[in-house]
């Protein structure tokens, strides 16, 4: 039986949502595109991978 | 013994049974005032803990062959000592005592932890009485939860409506929201004109610095203010050491490219403002 706390990922989602330039639906997208297997988590690096491919695009929408 | 003495031997044995309530609540997400309004209960309870702590480390001291009066008969010994050699041997005849309590408290503390652990996650969790409420928090550990407010402040048939990260909850006494915490949030409104309720496009709550998302920003919503509140987990998050440093590096090359930028824009200005005066 493994006793543990859940741990608190605040910090890693702050700094997922600034590598997103403040677009929260983007990182939301992000680990939603990154959860391959439903028994596993999104792999952090793939959620990575995904805000920087989709940022630019963004924000050439934007531009 | 005097009344000072015995005051002091009470508290002493009580103090076990307090460090498990402070264990126990450590981690619950009910407020604080909840847990304060029933001080006689809980006085009560930690009267009934400090006692089954006491007999259960008794029990295990002379099972060990220790006996476990030695940690005690020096306060009594004390008492009964004539002043100038009770103040003498304060320091040798509290010393028993004092670890005794210590170690007893810090057994209660991590007990009513594990308790708490054990209702919150583990095999205990029937007893629980909101147990969705230690899902949420479980999932809001592990990974993201998006969070959608419903708000039942309404202007011209519309709603106020907040989404965000879900960071903090705590709950009253019948399991609704006493406040809720966001972060990264965003606001919109449910039209409620039509048939079917649409939102509108959603605003940052904060405005977006040139390096990103702050770290500290917190949308505390009051539970007078909520109608509804829809949660979608997104799932845990596995960290992976080369995912950390893809993400380091990929926010140190962020923070370098718009440092690089930002000179040129200066300049521009200046240049035009030079064109203006010319």
């Amino acid at each position: 039986m493994n006793i543990s706390w859940p741990k608190d990922n605040s910090e890693l989602i702050a700094k997922l949502v600034q590598l997103a330039g403040g677009n929260v639906e983007l990182v939301n997208n992000a680990i939603r595109a990154s959860k391959v297997d439903p028994a596993k988590g999104a792999d952090l690096e793939k959620i990575v991978d995904y805000i920087v491919r989709h940022r630019a695009r963004v924000r050439d929408k934007v531009a | 013994m005097s009344l000072a003495w015995t005051t002091v031997l009470i508290v002493t044995l009580l103090l076990p049974g307090l460090a498990f309530f402070a264990g126990f609540w450590a981690r619950e997400r009910y407020s604080r005032e909840l847990v304060r309004s029933s001080a006689v209960g809980e006085v009560g309870m930690a009267v009934f803990v400090a006692i089954v702590l006491h007999l259960s480390a008794w029990q295990l001291l002379a099972l060990v062959g220790a006996d476990p009066s030695q940690y005690f008969r020096p306060l009594a010994e004390l008492e009964a000592a004539p002043k100038l050699l009770a103040e003498e041997q304060s320091l040798t005849k509290l010393w028993p005592p004092l670890v005794y309590t210590v170690c007893m408290s810090v057994a209660g503390f991590a007990i009513g932890q594990l308790v708490a652990w054990c209702i919150m996650f583990g095999w205990l969790r029937p007893l629980a009485t909101h147990q969705w409420a230690y899902d949420l928090l479980k999932e809001k550990r592990r990974g993201v939860v998006t969070t959608y407010v419903f708000t039942n402040v309404l202007e011209s048939r519309r709603a106020m409506m907040y989404a965000g990260h879900l960071e903090e909850f705590y709950l009253d006494a019948n399991g609704s929201f006493s406040y809720v915490v966001l972060k990264n949030c965003t606001r919109y409104y449910m039209k409620l004109e039509d048939d079917s309720p649409r939102t509108s496009k959603r605003e940052s709550l904060f405005r977006v610095s040139n390096i990103g998302a702050r770290r500290w920003e917190h949308l505390v919503i009051d539970g007078k203010y909520i109608a509804n509140i829809l949660f979608d987990p997104l799932g845990h998050i596995e960290q992976t050491d080369k995912g950390a440093a893809r993400l380091e590096a990929e926010l140190a090359r962020q923070i370098a490219h718009l440092g690089r930028r930002r000179p040129r824009r200066r300049s521009r200005r200046v240049s035009r403002r030079k064109r203006i005066a010319a």
